[in-house]
């Protein structure tokens, strides 16, 4: 690249200058104050300054010392065959780059400057400065190292597209930025931490949560243990209960069927009785119907007619004993006075008949019967009393009596025959025969009336048949198989009582503890549902965490190898500077010092032959080797940094302290240089005034 | 005389499913509505029996809500005169304690069979003539012939096997049912439960299918989705797939290699725009340094659900090493990382990573 032209419009020392330069060595001779600096700056400026800035040390610096208006600034270059305008304006604020052969024109800063980058393969003032502006003043000032890296960095850097500083820098910061609160807390913890506490807590929580469910489903399976323990117990009271149950029902169905079964004894023997009674019955019945014509009335009057008869036989043939043998017969008083004892006998009857109708209280059957007694008593009395009489006529003649008595005995017969009977006697047995037949009747009827005790033989039949009914009942139902079986000892009943109780605690016991266990079990707060939801928003952290991990990893990753590239980057640049520092340096020294190099670090050491070793020029060598090795360095890092596009060195009197023989030198270096780098050359001296075209500042 | 069956089993009733993360709950949800659907669909197909072999729960203790969901669904087909033959799984193993002893199921009545014998029973369906032949999995975790033994054991007409276990296929030797279990049971049909995707298992005479999930239970269950609906008679066994599903898995896998930029990738992935996928890009072959597979979940949009696995490689080349020369920092920077990768120190996928994080701020494309 090659200036052509500078016009310069209040700036610092111009208020309106032009100047012009050519390919090659240009010599730019002034007095000191006379605007060299000025000039170089305003080169400098139109490179790379921003019109549009309101930096407060730009401004300062650029305007016009005397001036009031805004400077402006025009750069006419030729590179690679074209004429470029380069313009900053500093009133209007704007900065151009204009073909001139095509006209074509970018009109922002960003496009100039890029335009201006790719020219000169620098970027910025900073690194054109520590470059290709090589003052007496400042070229030393790059001794340090830390300075070399950087403006080495920087000028490699910038190569790339970005700021490769600021790159490392963010990143830095970026993986800073990641990890607050990793090793100590912080109030606003980064990404990486955030999303651990986070996931610690949502693993506590489900930790919590487990624990819980856990403890409920334990209580759940516990509570099935008791409640099969439980059914157990059931199950076992159940059958002892039966057992007593059964073992009660037996001692109470068995009494009562002892019960029942005597009293069914008892009717049984009752009925028995009964029956063999009736049966005698039925017989005397049956006797009595045999002889029972002789319990008619009008049997009975047969009867009392035959005695009757029987006795006036008698008394006939007592007459005619008598009379025969003359026999005193000693006779009652009544057969004394048989009128007499009639009359008597029945005013007494009378008299009893009497009372009893008055004062007793009896049935009328009763009064016709007494009655009827009388009746017959007097019938007997008064017949009686008529027989002794008979004698009396018998007595009278014997034929007489005699006669009589055929009559009565023929009556007799005729009686005895009616009753188909052979004497009296006969009937007399006979009737005492149903009389007795009669009192057997009646006493059996009385025996059987005690033993049915006012029921029928039917009502008894029902009752055994009412007892016959539940002692079935009871047999078979109330004595079932089990209940039959059920027979315990005093021993064995108090044992099964005891087991009982002890079975009744257990029982309670352990509805109590199933209660417990159902009650932890549906109290716990926690569902599976909620464990699934917190598991799965656990899996949605770690990917969180894994993926801040992995673009931490990342990051560090590529912090470590940018920083390596970096080194490594400016180690691949230190072996061309290196090379062209020692290119120059044995013709510079004379030959004194041949090698230089620079470490990783960047520093730049010397080979010192009279030292035999690697030195630093800062602090082993003279100021004209220090300078000479330094501009050597910068021109060096020049062609590396900006290879064949050629950037104008811009040099601020840099070889006043070089004696005669090394500015000699110098002179033919610079002549080499310039074929590719136009130079210009700003100094006071007139001593150089032969290099190469001479322009002079006023 | 026929029968109508419909089959649909693996469930998975209050399944866990961290693949979904903070979805899970929506898509639990939706797993019920879809269960409602089949039930719906049994009734207007007006099926004979439901059977369901096995792991209708997650769990064999599920949530009391989602029990009694099932319960009413299951109510519904009782309802509709339509007859119910499930056993449990190996998620929802019989035990004292199991779901399947809950009162809600006796309330059923005698149509909704659920089998509890961990040794082959059967089942006869007078009104159906039809025998169901099954077998409920139990704790004790038993591998076993599943159907050994199987064969017809009544007069009626219709012989179906309903088990819960994986069919040993090729070199699966420890898998609880044999094929030729499967060819000598005289079945009209067997209804298997276990597999998440819906899978034709016929030997010989024997139909044999699995039915399926209703839904992907995972973003690796392509063939869910389905219920079969199996049509007997005398002559032969017809079996129909009907999709219920909402979700769909997909894995698509695409090769990077020569794609230069994302959306010419997105391009080449949203082709449906179905809403509900379980999507799943898996990336191969060897991209382009300025190719940001990173960016590419955040750039498709629809999914129900979206995971892109990168299993490509970055293009390391000549030609990409001439674009970035030695002396430049980002030369050097993939030099370095590339001397890494061949170390084999870090992880091929991290360097990778870096390598294009790095080269993406570097250019100042970041």
């Amino acid at each position: 690249m090659i200036i052509k032209r500078i016009k310069i419009k209040n700036y610092k020392k111009f208020v309106d200058a032009e100047f012009k330069f050519y390919g090659g060595v240009n010599v730019l001779i002034g007095e000191n104050e006379a605007g060299k600096t000025s000039l170089m700056e305003a080169i400098t400026d139109c490179l790379f300054a921003d019109p549009s800035s309101k930096s407060k040390a730009l401004s300062d610096k650029i305007f016009s010392w005397g001036g009031k208006s805004e400077p402006y600034l025009e750069l006419e270059i030729e590179h690679k065959l074209n004429k470029l305008l380069l313009v900053k304006d500093f009133a209007k604020k704007t900065a151009s780059l204009v073909n001139l052969d095509t006209k074509k024109e970018v009109n922002s800063f960003p496009e100039t400057q890029a335009a201006v980058k790719q020219m000169l393969q620098i970027s910025n003032k900073e690194v054109f400065e520590s470059t290709a502006l090589m003052s007496f003043a400042e070229i030393a000032k790059l001794a340090s190292s830390d300075d070399l890296t950087y403006v080495l960095q920087s000028a490699v850097l910038t190569q790339d597209k970005v700021n490769v500083q600021k790159v490392l820098q963010n990143l830095r910061s970026e993986i800073k930025d990641l990890k607050v609160g990793m090793d100590r807390p912080s109030r606003y913890p980064g990404d990486l931490k955030k999303t651990m506490d986070e996931l610690e807590h949502v693993e506590e929580d489900l930790k919590d949560k487990l624990e819980i469910l856990s403890k409920a489903n334990k209580a759940t399976l516990q509570g099935a243990e008791v409640d099969t323990q439980l059914a157990k117990v059931e199950e076992r009271i159940s059958v002892l209960e039966q057992l007593l149950n059964n073992f009660g029902q037996r001692e109470e169905t068995e009494g009562r069927l002892k019960e029942v079964n005597e009293q069914l004894q008892a009717i049984q023997k009752g009925l028995t009785a009964a029956e063999k009674l009736s049966a005698k019955s039925a017989e005397l019945k049956a006797a009595y119907a045999k002889v029972s014509h002789y319990d008619k009335e009008e049997t009975k009057q047969l009867i009392i007619k035959a005695t009757g008869l029987q006795q006036s036989v008698s008394s006939l043939k007592q007459v005619s004993d008598a009379q025969n043998n003359e026999k005193v017969v000693i006779k009652p008083l009544a057969k004394k006075f048989p009128l007499l004892s009639t009359i008597l006998i029945g005013a007494i009857s009378l008299g009893l008949v009497i009372a009893v109708f008055i004062f007793a209280e009896t049935s009328d059957l009763f009064k016709l019967a007494v009655i009827l007694a009388y009746i017959v008593e007097m019938v007997v009395v008064i017949g009686r009393g008529l027989v002794p009489s008979v004698p009396s006529t018998v007595k009278e003649s014997k034929p007489a009596i005699e006669e009589q008595q055929e009559v009565i005995k023929r009556e007799l017969a005729e009686i005895l025959l009616k009753l188909k009977v052979n004497s009296v006697d006969e009937l007399y047995t006979q009737r005492a025969s149903v009389e007795a037949i009669k009192a057997q009747a009646r006493e059996l009827d009385g025996e059987l009336r005690g033993i049915l005790g006012g029921r029928t033989i039917q009502a008894l039949q029902d009752e055994m048949n009412k007892l016959l009914v539940a002692k079935r009942d009871l047999e078979h139902n109330q004595l079932t198989p089990d209940v039959k079986q059920a027979r315990l000892t005093p021993e064995e009943y108090l044992r099964t009582r005891r087991e009982l109780d002890t079975l009744y605690l257990d029982r309670k016991r352990m509805e109590k503890q199933s209660t417990t266990h159902l009650v932890q079990a549906q109290e716990a707060t926690v569902s599976q549902e909620d464990i699934n939801r917190l598991e799965e928003y656990q899996t949605v952290l770690r990917e969180r965490l894994n993926l801040s991990q992995r673009q931490l990893a990342i990051k560090e990753l590529v912090l470590e190898t940018l920083s390596d590239s970096v080194q490594l980057t400016a180690v691949s640049v230190k072996d061309q500077v290196e090379k062209l520092i020692s290119k120059y340096l044995p013709r510079l020294t004379n030959g004194r010092y041949k090698q230089v190099r620079l470490n990783n670090d960047l520093s730049l050491e010397v080979f010192a032959d009279e030292k035999e070793d690697w030195v630093a020029p800062t602090s082993h060598l003279s100021n004209g080797t220090i300078d000479q090795i330094y501009f050597l360095f910068r021109v060096a890092f020049c062609e590396v940094l900006t290879k064949e596009h050629g950037v104008p060195f811009l040099l601020d009197d840099p070889f006043v302290t070089f004696d005669e023989k090394r500015t000699e030198e110098m002179r033919k270096i610079l002549l080499e240089l310039s074929k590719q780098h136009q130079i210009l050359l700003f100094t006071n001296s007139m001593e150089y005034e032969e290099w190469g075209a001479l322009i002079k500042i006023v | 005389m026929s029968v109508k069956i419909l089959h649909t089993s693996d469930l998975h009733l209050g399944a866990k499913l961290l693949f979904l993360g903070e979805k899970a709950n929506d898509y639990r949800k939706q797993l019920k509505n879809t269960f409602s659907k089949v039930v719906a669909l049994a009734i207007s197909e007006k099926v004979d029996i439901v059977v369901m072999p096995g792991d209708m729960f997650d769990s064999p203790k599920p949530e009391v809500e989602t029990v009694q969901f099932f319960a009413n669904q299951l109510e519904l087909l009782v309802n509709a005169g339509i007859y119910i033959a499930i056993i449990p799984g190996n998620h929802d193993f019989y035990d004292e304690f199991s779901v399947y002893n809950n009162e809600v199921f006796h309330k059923l009545g005698d149509k909704c069979g659920i089998i509890t014998s961990d040794e082959i029973s059967a089942w006869k369906i007078e009104a159906l003539s039809l025998t169901i032949y099954s077998r409920a999995i139990t704790k004790k975790k038993e591998v076993r012939s599943l159907l050994a033994g199987l064969k017809r054991a009544t007069d009626t007409k219709f012989h179906v096997g309903l088990f819960h276990g994986s069919v040993q296929l090729n070199d699966q030797a420890n898998a609880p049912i044999l094929q030729e279990e499967i060819g000598k049971s005289e079945m009209n049909y067997i209804a298997l439960g276990d597999w998440h995707g819906i899978k034709d298992v016929s030997i010989g005479k024997t139909p044999a299918w699995y039915s399926g999930s209703v839904e992907p239970l995972a973003a690796d269950q392509y063939n869910s989705g389905s219920v079969l609906i199996i049509n007997i008679d005398e002559q032969k066994t017809e079996v129909k797939s009907v999709k219920v599903g909402t979700f769909t898995a997909v894995n698509r896998k695409i090769d990077v290699s020569g794609i230069k930029s994302l959306q010419e990738l997105k391009n080449m992935v949203v082709e449906d725009k179905n809403l509900n996928l379980l999507l799943t890009i898996e990336l191969v072959g060897t991209r382009d340094l300025e190719l940001n597979t990173d960016e590419l979940s955040r750039i498709i949009e629809g999914p129900y659900w979206l995971r892109v696995v990168d299993n490509s490689q970055i293009r390391f080349d000549e030609q990409t090493l001439a674009a970035f020369p030695e002396e430049t920092i980002v030369g050097q920077f993939i030099r370095l990382l590339y001397e890494k990768k061949t170390k084999g120190e870090l992880s091929q996928e991290l360097v990778d990573d870096a390598l294009q994080y790095g080269v993406r701020i570097l250019t100042g494309k970041q």
